[in-house]
Formats: structure tokens, sequence, C-alpha cells
């Protein structure tokens, strides 16, 4: 060890000082070094406290080449070594400050606080002995919210006794935003009020030891820097605890002004009531609330808009000079699609008179209920009509759905590569099969792909994230070396489904490790999964013997009902439990599945429950049993992976029943969760594939009402093409609605979210939705939900649209619904159709 | 370590506050002692707030790229270009997923002084403040020089300078790719201004980022969708479509513009005095440094490479049919790659963009030096190209068809992308192989 860092403090500084910058520089490495060598320590806490035991060197060699480290190393040295480097003491610091070490810059600074090296007391000191300016470090401010001023005592006291804090950076803490710990509001949240920040800045403003008036401009100046909502809240709580005086405000004008424009509509909605405050007082005339409202009218917030208007409403009739142009602004609301902004716009604009020809010009933006306002109604552009034939669903099996097989060994490369990359792409994976059943690897043109699926293989973690893509890559090692790899998770551990793909693909591994691949007989013909009994037949020709297994049944599942009987019969077995699968494959509905809703709910989140009635003679237990597997049972209850479930909903393409009956089971403890999604709906995306019986229509139904905007989109494709297509029945539909509409689990806000979408596709759809809502409002009226008021609002407007009266049961219900607020309002518009 | 342009820049005076106002200092080197823009805006609020916009773009991340420091990617600022009475303000999010620039048309200036030109700003934070104060009502100079970007307002007795800062070389890839995609890209929506609002309020406002979600047009508007069809406009992370709602105040339609075969889309505000242009990558992951969209133009020769240069010499704006001739797409990729030109979806042309610093021979050969061609011409170079009938066998094992489109392989790039991020180095070799058969 260099002889130096045996030294005493004293001497060790005095050598310091007599170095040049760049000869103390090149000490640092070696100093960083030194000191994180010999800070090695094990330490015991067997007698309960810790006793450190230092591998080498002696405590005043740490002291030593600590001091040596900060008195030289610049800030990314020491942030390199910082979990060795230890921190530097007050006196240290006041000691190696007149060798302003490299780190001793705003950078550096910055740096040091923001790795948890410095904290803001030693940059005080630093700053209290002229070694620094106050750094412009924003790692310094948050520093300082996060709780420099930690004690019992009130903060206003702590503060005073830190007077060079009061008099510079106290004033950055508006301008820094800081971060989730860092923040003025995330600090005072959960303090007593003497310890809160608000409350100390305020006494301090008092006592005037800091300016009252930049806390009041630098709250707005803060405002303007568009922090996010929660951060922004505390400058507007704490401007409006400061109780600005009428002067103050009236400097703070401009600045409000401004205000309207920020990018937080909380923001926006506390500058409107500051301005409406202004205008009260007159520190704010109407020409200058011309000049800057406009940004208010277009807030997203409802209240903040009606609250816009009514500020304008009282200039116009403070100053009837401008009335015109400050109703005219107010036509600014129309961008709004709330009917009750919009007529609030134009009873503004009516009061004021002579604005007939500037609402013409926004009658398109009318709601259909106040379109009449218009001087000409009849020259708003809307959607062309059209009607939808009705037309039975197309069949799984139609020729444009055709799945194209490889053809030579190209297109089997590629088909083979497409599925080791996506793995959830259910006819991607059938396709791949099939190429590797008819081309056989010759040590060349699979060589790729067997490089490919040895590196996936290596990376074993992907087995626990996509266990069908371990079976894939499986299927195409053995195919390709003729061995077979042990699986990296145990089948075991695989859902129902999972397990029965997996057993199928093992049948499939063991035939290719040996060399005799032979297309499978459930290779699917079609992208919906769905095989054509001819190609069936043939292929069963085609083998010499045909035996019971995964692929058999799967096949049988495949094919369509008035095919199997036919298909059945060429398997024949005597054991009497892989009779009971051939024959729950060719039986006509082997388990029905009703969901119902409940007026007693299960708990919190469960509103209905699902039954299943099974035929007795098909109950016996087999793994073969994969379709009376399906449905609201047990065996589905384990959360099965996208991939599965994709896969999954090709297996009983002509039978979708049990398919969404299953969803219902893990549907019931998400369903009120923003992220949860429905990914047994998505296969009903495609043309061929059919929402089925009422389960399918209640899950549609549910999907409708769900919080999730991705779900919502779902819902509202599903509804569209469906009902374009003859797939979604909405009759159908709308009893599932009158069924799930007591329970409460819908709310018609979230409803809206799909049902506006859907009916503004076309005028058929929106005659569709109107049919929908009616049929729901069969229920008892008692047990509607509360924000009903939103779905009467929709039915009013696409009633008023399509000028049709109010349809019977709606007209019923409403009669007898007896609720106020806002429902008695729409029931009243509603009636009076 | 990212890489970065680093130009080094001194200032002549320090910045002072006098009587007289606010004297900002420039670092002037010689030449260039004469701002190239003086200029009052015309529409100051609308201008100021696509300027933000465009700032708020570059400041943002929507994806963090797996074992990388979220700090080395910090260091961008929007690049300004003057020609022609236009003036663009142009960035990349930090991500380099989303394009953000705003023209503000000849409409927007009251000109005193220009000259062509482009430099590379820092707005930082007390400029972005200044600019959220900006009203119609205020009276708005601009000042851009070589150095230095200055906004002063006259009411106000504030001003703000911008610095130059580095210029990272995955805005180079990026404004080489992003042009290259504007160029397919085909328009899909047109909306008034309050359809397009509705719109935009209506998307989620939490949810994941990175999820992908289809725009489908649906009566006179817009919604959400879940899942492809005719028209349907993919837009993977929907907040970054965000940049787009301070600036719907001032814009009288919103245009939508979709590469069909990234799935890229352009979205563009339409006002009086600016365009506002926001370019979406097919996914939050994928920033547009990444893409290979140019390499096919990229592999071609550049024969036409000086008669297009000579064009660009006088010319602010290229029509993108200007030159029929097949070489010239190549000699347009290659001066893309060097940042000299950019694609304008609302004028379908090209721009010139002068960038402020000298290029390197290392960093003029980006677009050729691109690692997928590059690898390409090594395995011509190594003879691992070899015509078999109807596919190319490349590197021994991969076949190649050419007669497919998009042109197929059997390397687990194409299997993963399926050439939609641009071909993989067998596709190219083969190409280049077969277009130097041909000649």
């Amino acid at each position: 060890m260099n002889p130096l860092f045996d030294q005493a403090p004293d001497a060790l500084l005095a050598h310091l000082h007599t170095l040049t910058t760049a000869e103390r520089a090149e000490l640092a490495p070696e100093a960083l070094r030194e000191r994180v060598r010999i800070g090695e320590a094990t330490r015991d806490y067997s007698d309960g406290k810790a006793t450190i035991t230092y591998a080498a060197g002696t405590d005043a060699q740490r002291a030593a080449t600590r001091l040596v480290g900060w008195a030289t190393a610049s800030a990314e040295q020491l942030v390199a070594k910082r979990r060795k480097t230890g921190g530097v003491s007050l006196e240290d610091l006041v000691a190696i400050g007149p060798l302003a070490p490299p780190w001793m810059t705003a950078e550096g600074i910055d740096a040091l606080i923001a790795n948890h090296m410095l904290e803001w007391k030693q940059v005080e000191c630093l700053v209290q002995h002229a070694f620094i300016e106050w750094p412009d470090s924003d790692a310094l401010i948050s520093s300082i919210v996060q709780g420099g001023f930690r004690s019992n005592a009130p903060l206003a006291e702590v503060m005073r006794t830190h007077p060079i804090v009061l008099a510079g950076p106290i004033y950055r803490v508006f301008e820094v935003e800081g971060d989730q710990q860092s923040s003025l509001a995330s600090a005072d949240k959960y303090r007593r009020d003497e310890n809160k920040w608000s409350t100390a800045l305020e006494a301090l403003a008092e006592t005037g030891e800091v300016e009252r008036d930049r806390l009041l401009d630098g709250c707005l100046d803060a405002l303007s820097r568009d922090f996010a909502p929660f951060r922004a809240g505390w400058y507007q709580r704490f401007y409006d605890q400061l109780k600005p005086t009428l002067d103050e405000r009236k400097a703070h004008v401009p600045k409000l002004m401004h205000l309207l424009g920020s990018a937080v509509p909380q923001t926006i909605a506390w500058t409107v009531k500051a301005i409406e405050t202004a205008f009260k007082k007159k520190l704010l005339s109407s020409t200058e609330l011309l000049g800057c409202i406009e940004p208010a009218l277009h807030a997203p917030q409802k209240s903040t808009a009606k609250r816009t208007l009514k500020l304008l409403e009282r200039a116009a009739k403070q100053d009837p000079e401008h009335a015109v142009q400050l109703a005219t602004l107010g036509l600014e609301l129309l961008i709004h699609e709330d009917a009750d902004l919009q007529g609030l716009a134009l009873d503004f604009a009516d009061k004021v008179g002579g604005l007939e020809s500037a609402i013409q010009e926004r009658a398109d933006l009318l709601v259909a209920s106040l379109r009449h306002r218009a001087a000409a109604p009849e020259d708003v552009d809307l959607p062309e009509d059209v009607t939808f034939a009705p037309r039975p669903p197309l069949n799984p099996l139609d020729a444009q759905f055709a799945l194209t097989p490889a053809e030579d060994t190209h297109q089997a490369a590629l088909a083979i590569a497409h599925a080791l990359e996506h793995p959830a792409d259910a006819m991607g994976l059938e396709l791949a099969l099939d190429a590797m059943a008819r081309f056989s690897p010759d040590g060349s043109w699979d060589k790729p792909l067997l490089k490919r699926a040895k590196q996936i293989w290596k990376r074993q973690s992907f087995a626990w994230a996509n266990p069908l893509h371990q079976e894939v890559v499986r299927v195409v090692l053995a195919w390709s070396t003729a061995s077979i790899p042990s699986p990296l998770r145990e089948p075991s551990s695989h859902s129902k489904a999972l397990s029965f793909l997996a057993r199928r693909l093992d049948h499939f591994v063991h035939r290719a490790a040996g060399g005799t691949p032979h297309a499978l007989l459930s290779t699917p013909t079609h992208q919906t999964g769905a095989i054509e009994p001819a190609t069936f037949m043939r292929r069963a020709a085609a083998q010499s013997a045909l035996t019971v297994d995964e692929d058999a049944v799967l096949a049988l599942m495949r094919l369509p009902p008035e095919a199997r009987a036919k298909a059945r019969a060429l398997f024949t077995t005597t054991d009497p439990r892989e009779q009971s699968a051939l024959d729950a494959c060719v039986a006509e509905d082997p388990r029905r599945f009703t969901v119902t809703a409940d007026a007693e709910k299960h708990d919190s989140w469960t509103f209905y429950s699902t039954k299943c009635t099974a035929t007795p003679s098909l109950e016996l237990e087999h793994p073969l049993q994969l379709r009376l597997h399906m449905g609201p049972t047990k065996d589905l209850r384990e959360q099965v992976d996208g991939a599965t479930t994709a896969w999954l909903a090709t297996a009983t393409p002509f039978d979708l029943e049990p398919f969404y009956a299953g969803a219902f089971t893990l549907l019931g403890h998400h369903v009120d969760e923003a992220k949860t999604a429905i990914p047994e709906l998505r296969p009903a995306l495609h043309p061929a594939v059919g929402l089925g019986g009422p389960t399918g229509h209640a899950l549609l139904c549910m999907a409708i009402g769900f919080r999730s905007k991705t779900v919502s989109a779902l819902a509202a494709d599903l509804c569209i093409d469906g009902l374009e297509q003859g797939r979604v029945d909405i009759d159908l539909l709308g009893d599932q609605f009158a069924e799930l509409l007591p329970t409460g689990i819908l709310h018609a806000k979230r409803m809206l979210t799909t049902l506006k979408p859907v009916s503004e596709a076309s005028p058929a759809h929106a005659r569709a939705v109107i049919r929908f809502i009616d049929l729901g409002l069969r229920s008892d009226p008692a047990s509607a939900p509360k924000d009903i008021a939103a779905l009467l609002d929709l039915l009013n407007e696409l009633l008023a649209q399509s000028d049709t009266a109010l349809p019977a049961h709606s007209r019923r219900w409403l009669e007898a619904c007896d609720r106020s607020g806002k429902t008695r309002t729409v029931k009243k518009k509603l009636l009076s159709r | 370590m990212a890489q970065a342009l680093t130009h080094g820049y001194r200032y002549r005076l320090p910045s002072v506050r006098d009587a007289a106002g606010i004297h900002l200092a420039t670092s002037a080197p010689a030449g260039f002692e004469q701002p190239f823009l003086e200029a009052r805006l015309t529409n100051p609020a609308a201008i100021a707030t696509a300027m933000r916009s465009v700032s708020d773009v570059v400041q943002s991340r929507h994806h963090v790229p797996a074992a990388m420091l979220a700090k080395i990617l910090i260091e961008a600022d929007p690049v300004i270009t003057f020609g022609d009475g236009l003036l663009r303000f142009e960035g990349f999010s930090s991500c380099c997923g989303v394009y953000a620039r705003a023209d503000i048309l000849p409409a927007g200036l009251d000109i005193d002084h220009a000259r062509h030109g482009s430099t590379n700003v820092d707005f930082n934070a007390p400029m972005r403040a200044a600019l959220a104060q900006v009203r119609d009502t205020d009276t708005l100079g601009l000042e851009i020089g070589s150095e230095a970007f200055e906004l002063s307002d006259s009411t106000r007795e504030e001003s703000v300078i911008e610095r130059k800062v580095a210029l990272p070389l995955r805005w180079l890839r990026g404004f080489l790719e992003v042009q290259a995609v504007n160029r397919r890209m085909t328009p899909v929506a047109t909306l008034t201004t309050a359809v397009a609002t509705r719109f935009l309020r209506s998307l989620p406002r939490s949810g994941r980022s990175s999820e992908a979600a289809w725009v489908v047009p649906s009566g006179r508007g817009l919604r959400l969708g879940s899942t492809e069809r005719p028209g349907a406009i993919r837009v993977a992370g929907l907040a970054r479509l965000r940049a787009l709602q301070n600036n719907l105040r001032f814009a009288r339609s919103l245009r939508v513009f979709q590469d069909p075969l990234t799935g890229a889309s352009s979205w563009l505000l339409e006002g009086d005095t600016l365009r506002f242009n926001l370019t979406l990558s097919p996914e939050t992951w994928r920033g547009f440094s990444g893409e290979g969209q140019a390499l096919n133009d990229l592999a071609k020769p550049t024969k036409s490479l000086a008669r297009v240069r000579a064009a660009l010499g006088w010319q602010a704006q290229i029509a993108a049919d200007q030159f029929e001739d097949t070489h010239a797409d190549a000699a347009l990729a290659l001066l893309a790659s060097e940042g000299l030109l950019g694609f304008d979806v609302s004028e379908s042309a090209y721009f010139h963009r002068v960038l402020p610093f000298e290029l390197t021979e290392t960093l003029k050969q980006l677009g050729t030096r691109q690692p997928r061609l590059k690898a390409a011409r090594t395995l011509l170079e190594e003879g691992r190209v070899q015509r078999q009938g109807t596919s190319t066998l490349v590197d021994g094992t991969h076949t190649v068809r050419l007669d497919h489109e998009p042109a197929t392989c059997t390397c687990t790039w194409f299997a993963k992308h399926k050439g939609r991020r641009g071909p993989c180095k067998h596709v190219l070799a083969a190409e280049i192989h077969a277009l130097e058969s041909a000649t």
C-alpha cells in the first residue's frame, strides 16, 4: 500500500495541498481501489449486534483512503465505486473543500446525490463555507423535499435553522416536479399538518422569512410546466391556501390566462375557477376573457366545460356589447358529444340571438336529439342507411377459408420456421406438423430449422412462459434429429387442454423420431380448424390401422356434425373408456351449459352461476375426453395460456358453446379488473366462427360492459361484424342483457364505450342497439344500475336519429321507474317521444 | 454507449440582460454571424404549441430496450430546417419509435431575413415553459441562427436561448428509415377537427403503452377496433398519439396515412399556418433507426447519384416522381442515409435538409454500412450465393425465393418478421446477385 495512506489526516491534507490538481487526480484511482480492498468486511450478527471484521488494513488507513478518494476523485469515479467508497463526513468536507475536488461541480453534485452518496445537508455545508454556490441540481431539490428536514418539531421551525436554504433553493421546489417519492404532493400526503410543506411555507411567508410573492408566482409557474395531475394538485391547493389578495390576484391574471391552455385537465379546471373569481372581482374584462377562454371550452371534463360556459353567460350579462362574440365562442362546446352541454350552449346562443348561421355551420356536430335546433337540419350529412339481409353464418368449411399446405421443401421450411417463432398461431402449428409429416429432413433444407430449435431449447425459461412453445420446439428437434428430447416442463403441470395437445404432439414426436411420421388425421383443412370430410376419409384410408388416440378424437371433433357418425364407425375398440371418448365426440350436446344471473350475489365479484348438465353415459373419466373437459368444470379453472386458448378454439369449430362456457369460469373472479381480457372471444372475430347459443351471447354481453377499453373494442368489432354477417343474434343478445342487467355486474356508462361506436357504424346498427337496450329494459327497474341514465340517454339519441317511437318494453320500464335526478330527466324526454 | 455526433460550439459573449432587453450569446464560427431566419410568427400560440409538442415527443420514451441504460437515450434534440419559406422542426422520441415534425407554413411567418439552413437545438425547460405561455395576442419574434434559437416576446421582455447538443447516430438512421416508410404511405382517413377531437378523447388514458389496437374508420369518424380489417390502422401504444391532442385546437383537419407493408402510420394535422405530423413505428419497441425499409433501395446501384445530388443543390423540395429512372430510388436512399432528405406525406415530396455539420466518411457510409447490407455483400464476396432454378441458395442452407411477394427466406429473421422489417441479409444477397447477373 502507498505509504501516503499511513499518514495522519492533517499530514495527508497538508501533502495534498502541495500537489497540483493533475497530481491529485492521479492519486484518485489508487485511493479508491485501496479503499475498496481494505473496506471488504464480514458481518457477524450472532450475538444480536453486528460485529464487523475487515480482511485487511487498519481503521486509520480506511479513513485515509476515503479522505484521499473524496479529495481527488471525479463524481464519475466515485459513483463507479459507490458501494465500497463510503460516505463523507461534514468534517472531511470542510477539510477537503479548499482543494476543490473534481466532483465539486453542479453536475458532479447532481450525480452524487442521485446515487445517494451525498445529501443536501452536506451540500449546505459546502455552501456555508463558501466552497461552492448552490448548484442548479434537480436531485438536490428532490433530496430536500423527500425528507431533508425530518424532525419531530414542526417543519417551519426546523427550516428556520437552515437560513441559507430559505434564501436560495427553497424556491426551486416550484421548479422540480420530483417523482413518486420526492414530490411535494407525495411528501405532504401522509404528514401531520404541522409537518407539511404547505403549512411550513405558509407560516414562513407570514413572517416574511420566505417571499410570499415568489411562492404564489412559483405555484403558477409550476402549473404552467404541466406536471403530472397528482403533483400539480399540490401547487393548486397551496395557491388557494395562501389566499391571494385582490391585488395579488390582479397581478396573476395574465399567468392564469396562460394556464387555461394547460395540457393537464385538472389544471384547466382549477384555472377556470380562479378566472371565474377574478372575473367576479372585476379583475378581468370580457374582452380579455374572450381572448383566453377558448381552450377551457375544449377541456375534456364536462364540469369544466359547463363552468366555462356559465362564465361566458355571466360575462355576456355584464357586458351585452360582447354577448354575440361570447355566445359564438360558447358554441365551441358543441365539440362535446353530450346532449346536456350542447343544449346549454344552444340555449345561450338562442338567448343572445342572431347566431342561427353559426349554429348551422356546426350542425353536423349536434347530437341527434338537438339537431332540430339547427336552421336546416336536413342539410346535415348523415351516414348512409344500410340494412342487414338475414343470412346464415358462413360455413367453417367455406372454400375462402381453405388452408394451403406446403407443396415443396421451401414452403415446408417456411411453415416450420413460422411455428417456431409464432407458437400462438394455432393454424401455423397445424401446418408445420403437416409439413413435418410429409417432408423428410435430409440435413440440408432443415439445417437452419434445427439450429433455431436448438437455440430456443437452450433458453429453458421459455418452457414456463409458454408451454405450448416447448412442445413445438420439441417436435422440431425430434423430427430433425430422430431423437426424443426430454420435456423441459413436466406435462403433468399442464392444463387439461394443453395436456391433450401435448400428448397429441408426443405421439407425433415418437413417430417422427422413429422416422415414420405420417399425415395426421386431425390436421385442419380450413382456418377455423374444421376438416373436410372427404379429406378425412382419404387420410383414414391411407393409414394401415386406426388407433383411438388424441389425433383420432381431435379429428372427429373437427369434422362437421353430420359427418362424425360415419367417421366414428371407422374406429373399433373394446375399451369402454375409449368408446365413451369417441361417443362424446359425435354426441349432440354431450353437455349443456346455462349461465344464470343471480339475484343473490355469490360474493362481491361473481354475479351469475354457470350450470352444466351432462349426458350420464359419457361421464367416464378419460384423458381423451377433451370435449367433456371443456366448459365450466373444475378442470379448466386453471388459467390456460393465450396460445393454448387460441388452439382450443380450433378443437371444436362447429360447437364453441363449451369453449365460451369455459371463459365464464375464468371470468368470475376478474370481471371488474380493468386489464382483464376475454381471450375466448377473439376467435369469434373470424367470419366463419359463430357465437352460437346463449353462452356465447352472454359472454359478448359481459364484454360490452367491460371496463377495459381493449375488451370494449373487441366487443364493438364483434357486434358490428357479427350483426352484418348474421353471427350475432340481437334478440338473443338482448335476452342475455335482460338477465344480466339486474345483477349490477354491467355498468351503463361502461356499456356506452361499446354501444356508441356500434350505433355509429350505420343506421341499421343503430336500430340493433335500440333493440338491444329495449330488450334489456324488461327487467325490474328497481334493480337497474345507478347509472342507467347514460344508457337511456343513448336510447333517446338513437330514437331521435332514426325518428322512431319509444319501443314497448322501454315504455313500460320507464313508466314503472321511479328514479329521480338525471334518470327522471331522460325518462321525461323519452316518454314524450 | 450510443454513438452521437457531438458538435462543439463557443460563446463569444455571455448572455446579458440590460435596460434594452435580453442579449443572448451565440457561438458564431466564421460566416455564420447572421441568423438564417428572423421573423415574426403570425399565429404564435399554434406554432408555440406545435414546437412544444415536437419537444414533448423528443423527450418521451415509449419503450426502454432491455439491457440499455435510459440515460444514453436522452441526448437528442429537435432539428430545425428552413427552406422555401417553410420552417420545419423535427425530431424522434428517445426510443426512436415516434417521429414528430411541425412545418410552419409561409403564412405563419412574417420574414425579415432568411436563408436556407438547418440546425440542431436544445429545447430546455425554460424554453418549454416559455412556449407554454405563448398566446395568440402575443407578438412573437423568432430568430434562428446557425448556433442558437431565440424566442423573444416583446410584451413580456422575456427570452430563452437554446444550445446545440449532440445528434445521435440513431437519428441519422431514423431520418433514413422514416422517409422510406413515409414514401410508401397511403391516405386512409380524413377527419374534421371536431371528429378527431372526439376520437382522441375516447382513447384509453391508462393501459400498457405497448398494447396494439386497430383504429377503424366508422361512420363519420374513427373508433377503436381489435382486429385487422380493410381500412383499419394499426396503432401500437395509443399513448403515442397524445402529442396530437394539444395541436387539434389549431388545426382544420386530421389526415391519417398508413404504410401497408409495415403498418407504420402517419397522423397529419393541417392548419392555415402550420402542419403537425406524427409518424408512429409499427410497434413501440421498434424504433425507426432499427428498421431496414430502405435496404432494397440502398442495395441497388447508385448511378443517378450525381444528378440527384445536383438537383438537391438548388431545390428545397423534390417531387417523389421527379426522377423517373429506376436508379433514382437508390440515389435518394443514399442521400437520405446522410440525413439530406426527408419525405413530406402531405406534399408527397422530398424536402432538402442540410445537416449543420460535416459528416465524416464513415458517417456518409452509414446507409451502405447497414449491418444487413454489409453482411449481404460479404456473402456475395465469399461466393456463398448460388442460383438454383427458381430459388437461390444462400450460405449453403437458406433458400430464397425472389418470385414471391415479399421475397421469402427460410431464415429465422424472415420467420419472425415476414419482410415487414425490411429484407434479411439472405434476400438482400440474392437480390444483389440477381441484379448483377442481369447486368
